[in-house]
This record gives C-alpha cells, sequence and structure tokens, in this order.
C-alpha cells in the first residue's frame, strides 16, 4: 500500500504552537508518587462513609450448572445480615437484562449480575449478602443452600463451534458471539502469484495482567439529594453510565460516578459494572452505603480474563522473502458472557499487515461463548494477538526460506519513505523509522554476535535462543470499529475532554476525562498546562481521577486503548492554548501593548516593549473573576476553557475500510535466552527494548511504561496462564498457582528510546502503554529458536518447561 | 479429573460383602469421619463427615447414591459432597471377587470431579486427601467384616 | 478495629495467647480441635481461604525461650521450635555447619515469609512440598516434643507420617529441633527446582554425606521431597556411593537409579513425569554439590 493520501494527512495534521521544551520532555517527579510512596494513595477501598454496610458475592463452583433452588432462609437470619438477594430477585428489580453489542442471534443471551436460572462459568455469583460487616457477610453466605444440576462445560473454543457442543446460552441456539468476514486487498490474486505459501496455527492463551487492587465498588445512595454516587476504579465509567441509569431509573445528572487512585488496570476493570450495579441497587434499597471489595481469588476466577485465540494462518511469500498477503481463520474464545468482547474481533484491524508492507489480508473470524470466564481487554487488547500472528509467521516464513528472521523482517517493514503509510484497510501508521529502530535493538543486543556463538554453544550442548520482535502500539482508537461486527452499534470516533482553570489565585485547576490506573496523567497533563501556559509545574493542580460531577467527558472517555497521549493529551493542550489566548488578550489590554507583544514567562506577564512592567496570574484572574470593568470589553468573564479533541475519524465505510487509530508508536524487543537442557527452565541473558513513542513529555513515565508492558508479555511467555480442566474449573485461582514473576524471575531490560513525533497529536506524543504485547512474541521466538534446530515448533504464546522438556525429549527420539 | 483406584482382601463371602456395601446402616458407618448418618432408603443416605488429611480437616455434608447394581459383582456408588466452598462427585465402580471360599477380593475405581475452592488450588491439598478418604471406605469394610 | 483485618477474613475463632509452654499445654488439653498459631504462614492463609476453620486458636509467640540456635556440649545443635527461618538464615553456625539446611530456607518463600515462619511451623505442617521435612531427614535430626505429662525424642525420618500428618499427638508441641555433629569431613546440599524462587518446590532434594580418610563416602543420606507424600529416602542410590570415589559419572548412575520406583503426584505445577525427570537432574546436582563440599572444592 502507498503512502497515505495529502488530503487524509492534511486533514489529521496538527500543530503545537506553544512548544518551549521547557516542561515537556522533563523528568520532572510525577505527581501521583508523592502520595504513593508514602502509602497515601487513595483508593477506591479507602472510601470510609457513614453507616457503610458490605456485600459478600455467593459463586457458583460449578462452571455450567442449572440453579434448581435456592434456600436463603437461614442466611436471612444470621446475625448482621441486611439483606439477601438471588438472580431471581435481581431480575424483577431490573426489569430487563443487560443490553447486548451483539448481532441476533447472540444477542438474544440473557446476562444479569446475579446468574438466572443456570450458571455458565465457574465463580459467576448466584446470590449476594450485605451485612454490617465484611465478616457477616461472609459468613452468611455458608447458610445460602444451592441446588445444582451440573452440566456439560464448554472449554474449548474450536470445539464451541461443532454442532454437538454444549450451549452456553441456549436462548442463542448456538455459541456464535459474533461472526465476521473481512477481506481487505486482493488476496486471491497474491496467493496465486506466489512462490510459496507458509501455513501455522498458533494459539494465543488466556491470562491477564492481574493489577495490584482488584475490583472495588463503593455505592453511596443519598435519599435526600436522590444522588446515587458510585466510587469505584473501572476505567471507563461513561460505557458503564448508561447500564447503571437504565437499571436504576436515574438520569444521568442524578448519577455521579468518581474513580480516585487505581492500582493498575490494564483492561481488566472495563467489565467490573455487574458488580457495580448490584451494589448500587443494594444502596438504593437500604438506604445505606455498600461497599464491594473482591478477593484475589475472585479476582483471578470471575473479574474478566484476556480473550483466548486460535489462528490458522496461511501466507503467500515469494522466494526472496517478500510478505505478500495473509489469509486467516480466527476464533477467539470470550468465555461466557459478552460484556465487552466480542469488540476484539475489530480491534485488531488497527493493525492489519502489523509493521510490514503486506499488500492484502483475509479473515474468517469467530468470537465464541465458552464456560470460563467472561474475556475483557487486557494490555495489548486485540492487536496483541494479531501481532503474535504475524510476528511468529515471520519466524516460520524465515525458517521455511533460510532467511535470517531478521533479514526477513527489515526487507518487509514499512520504511520511513513511505510514511504516513495507508494500510491495506485504511489506517493510517503515522511516522517513524523502523528498520532503524530495529537495527538499533540488534546492536544493543549484539545480536550477530549471538548468532555466531549460537552453532558453538549448541555444540556445547546448550541451548541458546535468539528472539527479535518489532511491534507497534496503534493508540488513540476509532470506536467505530465496533461497528465492523454491529453496524447498528451508535458509537464511533475517538475523542477526550479536558478542563483548564486559572482559578481565582492564579493557580491552575485541570480536570481529566480519563480514569488513570496509576499511568501519571496528573503528572503529564500538568506538564503541558505548565509548558503551553508558560507557569511552574507545581502549580498545576490536577484533579485525581475521574468525577462525572466535574470532568468533561464523552461517551468516549477513560483509559483504555493508550489512549490518554493521543487524545487525552490533545484535549488538555487544546484547552490550554484556548486559555492562553484569552490570557494574552487580557494581558495586552491591561498593558496596553499588541497581542503579539504579550511575553508569558513563569507565571508572570508583560509586553515586549516593557519587559519591567510585569503583571502575573493572580492579578490576571482577579481582573477575570471580580473585577471585570479591566476586562477587555465583551470579553466573558472567567478563566475556563474546556476542549474536547476530535480527529477527523469516520465510519467504517461498506469495505470495512476506516482508519481506526491514531498513533502508531513502535517497538524492537530482543531476548537472548538459554534454555536449560536436563530441566528445560529458562533463563534470560540479554534484554533490549528499543521503544519510540513519539515526543516523550516525561521520561520517568515512559520508561516505566516499557518495563511494564515488556514485563508483561516476558511473564505471559513463560509464567502467566489461567489453566481451566475439562469441567471448566479454573485450576490456578490463587497467587500460589497463577505464576506473576517476582523481580527474582524479571531479567534486567535495556531500554533505548528514539523520538519521531507524530504529525497527528499536537504535543507530538504518541499512545504506547500497551506495548503492543511485542515481548510475548519476541520470548516466544526465542524458545522456539533455541529448540527449532531439533525441529520443535512452538504453538502457543505460552510455554512452560514441563511441555518444553517433553517436546525436546520427543524431538530427540526419547520416549516420554 | 484424577482417578484413584484400589483394592482390598475381605475375609468374608462375595454375598456377604454386597450385603454390606448395599445396606446404608453399614457401609454409611464407614464412611471416614462420621459425624452423622442419615438413611433415606435402600439405595440413599447422607452423612456429615469430618474429612481431610492432618491438620487440613473440615466438615463435609455428603449424599450417597447406589447407581448401578448387578449383584453380587458389580457396584456402582456416587457420592456428592459439599463443604470447604467447594463440590466433590465422586463415582466409585467396585467389583467383587471371589478368590476363594469366604476370601472376597474387592477392587474399585473412583473418578473424583471436584469444583470450587479446592479446585482452585492446583490439586496440592487435594489429592492425597481424596484418595485416603475413598480407601477409608473399603478399608473399614474389610475391617468390619474380618472374619464373618 | 476490623480494618486492620481487612482482606483476612477467617470464621470465628478464640484466641489465646499463653505465656509459658504449661499453660499452652494446658489450653490444648482443653480446648477441642485447637490449633497452635506459630508464624501463621501456612495456618492463617488456610483459614483466610476458610479452607480450614479451627475452632481456637493458641498462640505460641508470647512464650519465652522457644527462639534459640545453641551449639550444645556434645556438638549437637538445638534449633527453638520457634526460630523464625530468617534467624536460621542469618546464623553463621548453621551456615558453616549444615549448607543444606542454610540453603534450604534461603530458598524457601521470600523475606516476609522467612521474617514470621518458624522451623517449627516448617515441620510440623508436614507439607509433601516444604523445604525442611527432607532436610530434617538427611541430617537425622531429632524433634522434641512435648505434653503435660513431659518431653519425648521423635527421630526425624519417624516424624512424617503422612501429607500434612506427623508423628506429634493432638496434645502435644514441638519445641526443639535437635541436629547431630557429623563427621569433620561432611557436607550437604540442597537443591530446590521451583518456576519461581519464591514457590514450594517442584521436586527438592537434601544431601548430606561423610568422607572416609579421601574422598571416599563413608556415610551418606539422599532426601528428596515433593515426590511423595512424605520425605523419600533414596537408599539404592546411597547404596551405590557408599564406599566409593568421586565420579560424576556413578552419581548420574545413582540419581537414575534413585528415581526408579518415583510414582510422583501430578498438579498444576508440573506433572508426574516431568517431575521424576528433574528429580533425577536436580539429585545428581545436590550430591555433586555436596560431595564437592565435603571435599572442599569449590562448588
Ligand atoms: C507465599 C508463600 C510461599 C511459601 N513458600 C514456601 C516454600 O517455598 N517452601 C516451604 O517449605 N514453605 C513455604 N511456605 C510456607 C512456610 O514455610 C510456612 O511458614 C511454614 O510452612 C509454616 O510455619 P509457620 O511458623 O508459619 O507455622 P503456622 O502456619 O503458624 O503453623 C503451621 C502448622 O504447624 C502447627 N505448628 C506450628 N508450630 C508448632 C509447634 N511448635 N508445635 C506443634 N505444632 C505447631 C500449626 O498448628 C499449624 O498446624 C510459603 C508460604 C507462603 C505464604
Amino acid at each position: 500500500m502507498p503512502k497515505a493520501l495529502p488530503e487524509i494527512v492534511d486533514a489529521y495534521k496538527q500543530e503545537g504552537k506553544y512548544l518551549t521544551g521547557k516542561w515537556i520532555g522533563k523528568p520532572v517527579k510525577t505527581k501521583e508518587s508523592y502520595r504513593h510512596i508514602r502509602g497515601k494513595g487513595a483508593f477506591a477501598d479507602d472510601v470510609q462513609l457513614h453507616r457503610m454496610v458490605y456485600m459478600a458475592l455467593l459463586r457458583s463452583p460449578y462452571s455450567h450448572a442449572k440453579i434448581l433452588n435456592i434456600d436463603t432462609s437461614k442466611a436471612k437470619e444470621h446475625p448482621g445480615v441486611l439483606l439477601v438477594l438471588t438472580g431471581d430477585d435481581i431480575k424483577k428489580i431490573m426489569r430487563r437484562p443487560f443490553p447486548q453489542p451483539t448481532t441476533p442471534p447472540a444477542r438474544n443471551a440473557v446476562d444479569y449480575p446475579l446468574a438466572v436460572g443456570k450458571a455458565r462459568f465457574q465463580g459467576e455469583p448466584v446470590a449476594m449478602v450485605i451485612a454490617e460487616d465484611r465478616y457477616s457477610a461472609e459468613d452468611a453466605l455458608d447458610d445460602i443452600e444451592v441446588e445444582y444440576d451440573p452440566l456439560p462445560a464448554l472449554v474449548d473454543g474450536e470445539r464451541a463451534l461443532e454442532p454437538d457442543a454444549p450451549l452456553v446460552h441456549d436462548e442463542v441456539g448456538n455459541n456464535v458471539m459474533a461472526h465476521v468476514h473481512y477481506k481487505w486487498g486482493d488476496v486471491d490474486h497474491y496467493f496465486e502469484v506466489a512462490d510459496r505459501i507458509v501455513e501455522a496455527k498458533f494459539h494465543y492463551h488466556r491470562f491477564s495482567s492481574t493489577p495490584l487492587e482488584p475490583n472495588v465498588a463503593v455505592a453511596d445512595y443519598d435519599e435526600r439529594l436522590d444522588i446515587m454516587t458510585i466510587y469505584c476504579n473501572n476505567q471507563a465509567p461513561m460505557e458503564f453510565l448508561p447500564q447503571l441509569a437504565a437499571g436504576l431509573g436515574m438520569p444521568f445528572p442524578k448519577l455521579r460516578v468518581v474513580t480516585r487512585d487505581m492500582g493498575g488496570g490494564f483492561g481488566n476493570k472495563l467489565a467490573n459494572w455487574p458488580y457495580i450495579v448490584l451494589a448500587a441497587m443494594a444502596s438504593k434499597i437500604l438506604g445505606r452505603p455498600v461497599k464491594w471489595v473482591e478477593t484475589r481469588t475472585e479476582h483471578l476466577q470471575s473479574a474478566t480474563h484476556g480473550a483466548e485465540r486460535i489462528c490458522y494462518v496461511k501466507a503467500a511469500v515469494t522466494t526472496d522473502g517478500e510478505v505478500l498477503a495473509v489469509k486467516m481463520r480466527c476464533i477467539d474464545d470470550d468465555g461466557a458472557y459478552a460484556r465487552h468482547e466480542p469488540a476484539g474481533i475489530t480491534v485488531w484491524a488497527q493493525v492489519v499487515p502489523g509493521l510490514y508492507k503486506i499488500k492484502a489480508l483475509e479473515n474468517d473470524y469467530y468470537a465464541v461463548f465458552t464456560n470460563k470466564c467472561p474475556a475483557a481487554p487486557n494490555r495489548g487488547f486485540s492487536r496483541a494477538p494479531h501481532l503474535f500472528m504475524i510476528e511468529r509467521m515471520m519466524d516460520r516464513i524465515a525458517r521455511e526460506l533460510d532467511i535470517d528472521p531478521v533479514e526477513l523482517r527489515l526487507k518487509n517493514l514499512v520504511p520511513p519513505e513511505e510514511m504516513p503509510y495507508e494500510t491495506p484497510n485504511g489506517c493510517i501508521y503515522d511516522s517513524g523509522d523502523w528498520p532503524e529502530g530495529l537495527k538499533k535493538a540488534l546492536e544493543a543486543a549484539n545480536y550477530w554476535e549471538w548468532r555466531e556463538r549460537q552453532e558453538e554453544y549448541r555444540k556445547q550442548g546448550k541451548l541458546i535462543g535468539i528472539g527479535v520482535a518489532v511491534g507497534t502500539d496503534s493508540a488513540g482508537p476509532n470506536m467505530g470499529q465496533v461497528r465492523m461486527y454491529n453496524p447498528r452499534l451508535p458509537y464511533s470516533g475517538g475523542t477526550e475532554g479536558a478542563l483548564v482553570q486559572i482559578t481565582p489565585d492564579g493557580k491552575a485547576r485541570v480536570t481529566l476525562g480519563s480514569s488513570p490506573q496509576g499511568v501519571s496523567h496528573e503528572t503529564t497533563a500538568a506538564q503541558v498546562v505548565a509548558e503551553v501556559l508558560e507557569m511552574d509545574y507545581d502549580d498545576v493542580y490536577v484533579q485525581t481521577g475521574f468525577d462525572s460531577f466535574t470532568s468533561i467527558y464523552t461517551m468516549h472517555s477513560g483509559t483504555y486503548g493508550s489512549r490518554f497521549a493521543p487524545l487525552g493529551i490533545p484535549a488538555v493542550y487544546i484547552a490550554a492554548a484556548r486559555l492562553r489566548e484569552k490570557i494574552i488578550k487580557i494581558v495586552a489590554h491591561s498593558l496596553g501593548c499588541k497581542e503579539e507583544d504579550v511575553v508569558l514567562d513563569d507565571g508572570q506577564a508583560y509586553c515586549k516593549q516593557n519587559p519591567e512592567k510585569k503583571t502575573n496570574y493572580r492579578r490576571i484572574a482577579r481582573i477575570a473573576y471580580g473585577n471585570i470593568p479591566e476586562l477587555p470589553p465583551g470579553m466573558e468573564p472567567g478563566l475556563y476553557s474546556i476542549a474536547i479533541f476530535r480527529p477527523p475519524f469516520t465510519h467504517p465505510n461498506d469495505h470495512n475500510m476506516a482508519n481506526l487509530a491514531l498513533t502508531y508508536s513502535f517497538n524492537a524487543h530482543v531476548v537472548v535466552l538459554e534454555i536449560d537442557p536436563e530441566t528445560a527452565l529458562p533463563n534470560i541473558l540479554e534484554y533490549v527494548v528499543v521503544d519510540d513513542s513519539g515526543r516523550i513529555i516525561n521520561p520517568l513515565v515512559v520508561e516505566g511504561q516499557v518495563h511494564g508492558a515488556a514485563f508483561l508479555g516476558f511473564s505471559a511467555a513463560l509464567y502467566e496462564e489461567y489453566k481451566y480442566d475439562e469441567d471448566g474449573n479454573l485450576v490456578n485461582s490463587s497467587f500460589m498457582d497463577y505464576l506473576v514473576p517476582y523481580a527474582t524471575e524479571t531479567p534486567a531490560f535495556k531500554v533505548i528510546h528514539m523520538e519521531t513525533p507524530s504529525p497527528f497529536t499536537p504535543v507530538g506524543a504518541k499512545g504506547m502503554g500497551e506495548g503492543g504485547g511485542t515481548s510475548i512474541q519476541a520470548v516466544i521466538n526465542a524458545v522456539e529458536d533455541a529448540v527449532a534446530h531439533l525441529g520443535i515448533t512452538l504453538e502457543k504464546s505460552h510455554i512452560d518447561p514441563d511441555t518444553l522438556l517433553r517436546m525436546i525429549r520427543e524431538a530427540r527420539g526419547e520416549e516420554v | 479429573m484424577p482417578q484413584f483406584k484400589g483394592s482390598e482382601l475381605i475375609e468374608a463371602s462375595r454375598e456377604t460383602v454386597w450385603g454390606f456395601l448395599t445396606d446404608p446402616n453399614k457401609v454409611g458407618n464407614c464412611a471416614p469421619g462420621l459425624k452423622k448418618l442419615d438413611v433415606t432408603d435402600q439405595d440413599h443416605f447422607s452423612v456429615e463427615v469430618k474429612v481431610g488429611l492432618g491438620f487440613l480437616r473440615g466438615t463435609v455434608k455428603a449424599k450417597y447414591e447406589t447407581l448401578e447394581k448387578n449383584p453380587p459383582e458389580k457396584l456402582t456408588l456416587r457420592i456428592l459432597g459439599s463443604g470447604i466452598g467447594s463440590q466433590v462427585d465422586i463415582k466409585a465402580m467396585v467389583g467383587l471377587k471371589e478368590v476363594e471360599q469366604n476370601k472376597t477380593q474387592l477392587d474399585w475405581v473412583a473418578d473424583v470431579k471436584l469444583s470450587g475452592m479446592l479446585a482452585g488450588l492446583g490439586g496440592r491439598y487435594i489429592n492425597d486427601a481424596a484418595y485416603k478418604n475413598v480407601s477409608e471406605l473399603f478399608k473399614c469394610t474389610r475391617e468390619k467384616l474380618k472374619g464373618k | 478495629m476490623l480494618q486492620v483485618l481487612d482482606g483476612l477474613r477467617p470464621r470465628p475463632f478464640e484466641y489465646y495467647a499463653p505465656t509459658t509452654i504449661e499453660e499452652a499445654l494446658k489450653l490444648l488439653e482443653e480446648k477441642e480441635d485447637a490449633k497452635l498459631l506459630a508464624g501463621g504462614q501456612s495456618l492463617l492463609a488456610l483459614m483466610k481461604l476458610r479452607i480450614i476453620s479451627p475452632p481456637t486458636l493458641i498462640d505460641l509467640n508470647r512464650i519465652d525461650g522457644l527462639r534459640y540456635i545453641k551449639e550444645e556440649s556434645d556438638g549437637w545443635l538445638a534449633i527453638g521450635a520457634m526460630t523464625i527461618y530468617d534467624d536460621v538464615e542469618q546464623s553463621q553456625v548453621v551456615r558453616r555447619r549444615y549448607p543444606l539446611l542454610w540453603e534450604a530456607v534461603y530458598r524457601l518463600g521470600d523475606q516476609q515469609i522467612r521474617n514470621r515462619g518458624t522451623i517449627g511451623g516448617g515441620l510440623v505442617e508436614a507439607d509433601p512440598s516444604g523445604n525442611l521435612p527432607p532436610v530434617a531427614v538427611a541430617l537425622r535430626a531429632q524433634l522434641v516434643a512435648m505434653n503435660k505429662d513431659g518431653r519425648r525424642i521423635i527421630p526425624a525420618e519417624e516424624f512424617f507420617v503422612d501429607s500434612f500428618t506427623t508423628a506429634l499427638e493432638p496434645n502435644e508441641i514441638l519445641t526443639e529441633v535437635r541436629i547431630p555433629p557429623w563427621p569433620e569431613r561432611a557436607s550437604g546440599a540442597y537443591v530446590k527446582l521451583s518456576r519461581r524462587e519464591i514457590d514450594y518446590p517442584i521436586v527438592e532434594v537434601a544431601v548430606q554425606l561423610a568422607l572416609g580418610d579421601g574422598d571416599d563416602i563413608k556415610e551418606i543420606m539422599v532426601v528428596l521431597g515433593a515426590v511423595a507424600s512424605t520425605p523419600y529416602r533414596a537408599t539404592a542410590a546411597e547404596g551405590m556411593l557408599m564406599g566409593k570415589s568421586f565420579d560424576e559419572q556413578l552419581v548420574a548412575k545413582a540419581a537414575e537409579e534413585c528415581v526408579k520406583d518415583l510414582e510422583p503426584p501430578s498438579d498444576v505445577q508440573a506433572s508426574s513425569w516431568y517431575r521424576k525427570e528433574v528429580s533425577k537432574v536436580i539429585v545428581k546436582r545436590a550430591i555433586v554439590k555436596a560431595w564437592k563440599r565435603a571435599m572442599e572444592v569449590e562448588v
């Protein structure tokens, strides 16, 4: 595909007129750290309210079972218990189940926050208890008697499509949550002209990011004011507000949703609203604040998991290593309910050709229901699994063609001169020098040296693997992509809001539409405001978290899709820039010079002609708020500025073409590892990341995100996996068995930065927090590289020593 | 799903063993850690037992049901237990062989299906305990029938 | 008040904190199904998950005189039951005389757990994959149990009766672990294989050996953990090495031999097959390490 058309590029182009580099790019101390380091974070669980009571949930031990009877009489008698509700009660209260995002027949699925009639995954809540304290609530759970009739469990995504598979939702009639068939470019032609077709099957496993803080909700219904306040740690409160409003029969202006500090989100906290709805209903019934805090086991078993994906991939290639086109057939195992999924069936389309000049792609794609925990986004949502398929495929192609995997990548990477680049499905890759980035990573990791030494090590019986992968964090999503599976969803574009105010004392107050989860939005927003308004960083106060009564929001607001840098920061920038223009007018008027002669400097202002005669923000604010006659005639008083950033996103057209993300950061990971040939335990010898996320607002924040993303992938590849048995039991539902590595296992990541500003955001920053999952593919590439000479290939995105040792033994012709 | 097996050599005739295993009042009293026994009918009874291993013990309520009877050779028992935040579903197939007069070999195979809290602990505490508790049942049968 | 315990919600229980061992023993006789609370690193975790719900806890932490490491005049090393892992890890005597014990503790859990967990708790818990049981057996340790009528000594090899089950009677408290002196040229090694450092071992082995005049083995104990309900003594391997001089190939053969009869359990961390395969590897590595240590060859 070619360089994007100039008119498209123009439509997206943004300029940052007020960038000086005084604050942006500086490693200033993060605003959030001060409270966090002292253990004084303000998390949802820190909310303590007068007369507060506690909610506990009884959960299904079965992954699939009819609920024959629930006897709550004893629990109701338990001391301290105030309320016990079952699914049937909730059904009466709610009147309607949660609206489904899917099309018929999947749309017929019935989803309530407590199971009605049958339980569809292990850990699904079947009854709730509210009591004066948490002990009583949990004790009373023991007194509820549920009679179940266990049904055969469906735990395999491929099996879900077989005609005789157990039905997760009888109302749907099959297990298909969504089905799409996309074709971009002339796939058939390329498959005809190709020299060779390379085929593979890959399996992206189930895991999540296990935020330190599990889900929390406090619902406080104030009867006097008729206001429902929800303190929670949902990442995008505006996504569930409509559900909550409908469930409670309350208008938006009466519903206040507040997020505060959040102990990580990663997408896992997008779909916690069924619990919020329960707490809110209970609070309304009892007229008392209700708190619910998830336990770790509840979180692992039943919060949300990243979807599992299986793909059959075929690539049309030329003998000299040009990758022309790809055909895929994929299945997403999305678990028991469509609570955020099946969005994943479309979201990967942000990165259809990976980072390569692949000209065409076809995908026949199913999302299916199974008796597993419902899936929701997990850092790198849907794009990471797709990039896994592409990057793994590149290694396979290289091996089949006997080309070094790095040479193959360099040959196919989109070159800098073709940026901004339009992909086969209309996405615009905004900027970057990807081949250069990859070369930098190779150099830093001594790639060629390791390659030379690898053979020698093998002769000594050592298994050394070198894995390389490139990735992009496509960021600032165009929500319209969900219309690629359900064209009727009234949800499109990608926007974010911000408010910047100079308060009457001359300080800046900022509110954000995002719901930060430990990613330093307070810091980076303050740096931008300080830079644009030429004031001190310490004088900028950014409200912690989201508050639907004070934050400026759209229906897209939230923290997900790496969207703060590409969408949130522009809103802050534009709001500040507008305020700057107003301030300059006031200064010009009151000091008596032309606007273009006004100079702002460190919270002060003067006219170029007379630097001695200064005014400052406090004085300007006094005028704007209280001394109105001194304002320029006709000017509206006050120093408020609201901005909502709107990139020129469109709906996908009839061919499912559209630009689906605003910025594309780049990263390259090089891993060298050793596999103990006797135990198959891994040991990482070298780990290098090159990251280019456009203009860096704060290097400390970017570095933290790069480490986090690299860790996540390394961990998922070698340690983290949700394991289900054939009955649908999650057999590792505690941190004893769901293995998250410690510092003792984690390699030292060497991080190198590049800085290619995005032309599509005013500050030039790109989203980068999710990191594109690159480390998973790099680590798995490395493991495969270590054992490929034995004839071993890896299908999955996860490998454990037991499985690997078995493969090594089998490959060596030993009996296992 | 773990499967356990074992066998006992019982000093009693096959008929006696059969009679014991199909009498809820007899076999019921062999439930390990028995605290309470309620006989519903010929084929059904329920118990409250304290089971576990070493210091890992908890109270479990279990329902016993005779599923298949093929006298005096084959018998299938189903035990549905709940407690400790978990459910266990045991299907025990019992075969009786007369090895010589008044000596019966009892072979058992049990499929154990576990769900809930304990199932989430990766088999760590449970496999051993399940095996031991099922085998207790038949060991007790052997002891009680000694010399009968 | 409840705030403090938030996130840790066992069922209701009675709590006693006696200050003398006599008082504790009396409570133990009186209170049905009471549990002793040492470091709580296993007990409280299981209570929090409501897997166990003892009606009564008797806390041993306020009793003086159960936390010590003493070298006795007859050469025995006595360790009080309430001695925390970290004390053992920091002990120079332990490190010098019984490097396998030091290694077993060093490689147990993480620092928080080592700051709380006790030697007594780690032994009495009798977790089939606990770090300490195979070490106690390999060192031929003796465990001192006390009830209201007096003390008795239980050899480690007889102490572990079944998974999570010891030879202690319900009315007994473990008060001390006693390790005999080994000859001058003796040493040991503990090797644990786990995916993360903090994890319980997938398999583990404790080796203690003593040399004759040369590099020949005069005495040897090879004890595996996590492969059976109780520590597994690899007597066949021991037999193959007795009287032999240092020979890595022979060690490898002995290691093969030692796993032959093993039928280790499968669980979510590893299959029985994997446990068996890697047992071979770590047994070999541990014996070589212990042997070299005894020969004072750098390892
Ligand atoms: C995250 C984590 C990781 C861990 N990793 C490992 C590991 O890698 N290897 C390992 O071996 N262990 C590990 N452990 C467990 C740790 O070793 C426990 O501390 C130990 O098993 C119990 O010691 P305690 O002092 O905490 O005993 P408690 O938990 O207080 O008690 C354990 C049992 O012993 C009984 N008991 C305690 N003291 C006495 C006594 N003096 N007399 C009679 N009975 C007594 C108690 O009644 C109870 O039944 C881990 C624990 C955690 C939480």
